[in-house]
């Protein structure tokens, strides 16, 4: 056992420690220093059997000495508990960092102002929006909203019109014309349009940029 | 270790705080403090995340249902903010009652108790604000019958509705108070009462030699 003492105790304290040891049945060897005084003892078999010698008002610390087996046990103890922690710190990490990164994506369609009000629309009447950066039609149909991309699925992709007469979203370039359910029913174009979700709260219509 | 040694470590308050054993009778209690601590800066992260998305304005609703729906993880960001506050005020009156039974207020540990008083204070008007910004049918009536009741406040009630409200009655003028309220006014007066009782607290455990 190696016992580190303050460095206040020398001389007379140190014989008395040093008798004890000996009384004790260990062999005991000192070395005072600047910082700190050191005892070595031989014999105790733990450092508890050691603190329990000493004078409770003594201020020490009683290292063991350990065989090379059991300093290279406990190094691969300390190594494997260290490896531990740091894997449960890097996890905690990763599930803080995942959500907080993922919350802060901007959405899928971020939430954008109204983009109409319902006073704003008459009956069979339409409205260009944007949805998301992409030209949309809103159409009031009697009672019912609907929002649809207002892009042409076929070549280049012409921008849609509303035609109030036929109750159709037409492109004038290719006589192409598409029902408010964004089916084409007339001309070339054989995709639909994107139809967009809209939802009404008291007087303000919003449309969801997801199809 | 020699008390030389002792004096080179780093002497601050949370290094002593996890180094020094605690008496066995304030064991489970000394917990309620750090874990308001940890549970204050839980609020104030998930509160800064939810101000990004969130609109102080008649909008608040759909911001809100915005929010759940369509933000990767805003129903937890959400609901960190809203169960947080509650065991906020579940721990502080926990820690309160606690106080109380073993007379916490007496001496030099009186000053902790006022501002512990204080905390809870700011945490009752905090979770009443948090409440209002939701802007929906309940938390408008909530408002009302708070601002009802300030009005009738002898003398002072009329105008400090108005001050408090915005407005005689309910109105998206009153949201905007709400919100300052809710995420500078009372977030700062809390933060100075924490860090003051943290302060003082652990001058206290100092000079007692790390007696509570």
């Amino acid at each position: 056992m190696i016992v580190v003492l303050p460095p206040a105790l020398a001389g007379e304290g140190l014989d008395r420690l040093r008798a004890l040891f000996e009384h004790a049945g260990w062999s005991a060897a000192s070395s005072v220093g600047e910082e700190q005084t050191v005892f070595v003892v031989d014999g105790p078999a733990s450092a508890g059997d050691v603190e329990a010698l000493l004078p409770p008002e003594i201020d020490a610390d009683v290292v063991p000495i350990l065989s090379r087996e059991a300093y290279a046990r406990i190094r691969r103890r300390r190594r494997l508990l260290t490896g531990l922690a740091v894997g449960l710190a890097l996890l905690v990490v990763f599930a803080v960092v995942v959500p907080v990164v993922g919350y802060l994506e901007p959405p899928e369609g971020s939430f954008e102002a109204p983009v109409a009000r319902v006073g704003d629309l008459r009956a069979n009447a339409a409205k260009r929006i944007q949805v998301g950066g992409e030209p949309a039609l809103l159409v009031r149909d009697g009672a019912e909203l609907r929002a649809l991309s207002a892009t042409c699925t076929f070549a280049g992709g012409c921008l849609l019109e509303w035609d109030a007469v036929r109750r159709a979203l037409v492109c004038p370039l290719h006589d192409i014309a598409y029902d408010l359910f964004g089916q084409p029913v007339h001309g070339p174009a054989s995709e639909p349009l994107r139809v967009f979700p809209v939802r009404r709260v008291d007087d303000r219509i919003y449309v969801e940029a997801r199809p | 270790m020699n008390a030389r040694a002792r004096e080179l470590r780093p002497r601050s308050l949370l290094w002593e705080a996890l180094r020094r054993p605690v008496g066995p009778h304030h064991r489970g209690w000394l917990a309620f403090g750090w874990l308001l601590l940890l549970v204050l800066i839980l609020e104030a992260v998930s509160g800064c995340l939810l101000a990004v998305y969130y609109r102080a304005s008649s909008e608040a609703p759909e911001s809100l249902r915005f929010l759940m729906r369509e933000v990767d993880w805003g129903w937890l960001v959400r609901g960190l903010h809203r169960w947080g506050s509650q065991a906020l005020l579940a721990i502080a009156l926990a820690a309160g009652l606690r106080e109380l039974v073993a007379r916490g207020w007496r001496g030099s540990r009186g000053v902790l108790w006022l501002l512990g008083l204080l905390v809870v204070l700011v945490l009752f008007a905090s979770d009443l604000t948090g409440m209002l910004l939701r802007w929906d049918e309940p938390a408008y009536q909530t408002t009302r019958a708070v601002l009802a009741r300030v009005e009738a406040l002898p003398g002072v009630g009329a105008p400090l509705a108005a001050v408090l409200g915005g407005a005689t009655k309910v109105a998206p003028a009153t949201i905007g108070r709400v919100y300052a309220a809710h995420v500078f006014l009372l977030p700062f007066v809390l933060g100075a009462a924490v860090v003051a009782a943290v302060w003082y607290a652990g001058r206290r455990w100092r000079s007692r030699g790390g007696a509570a």
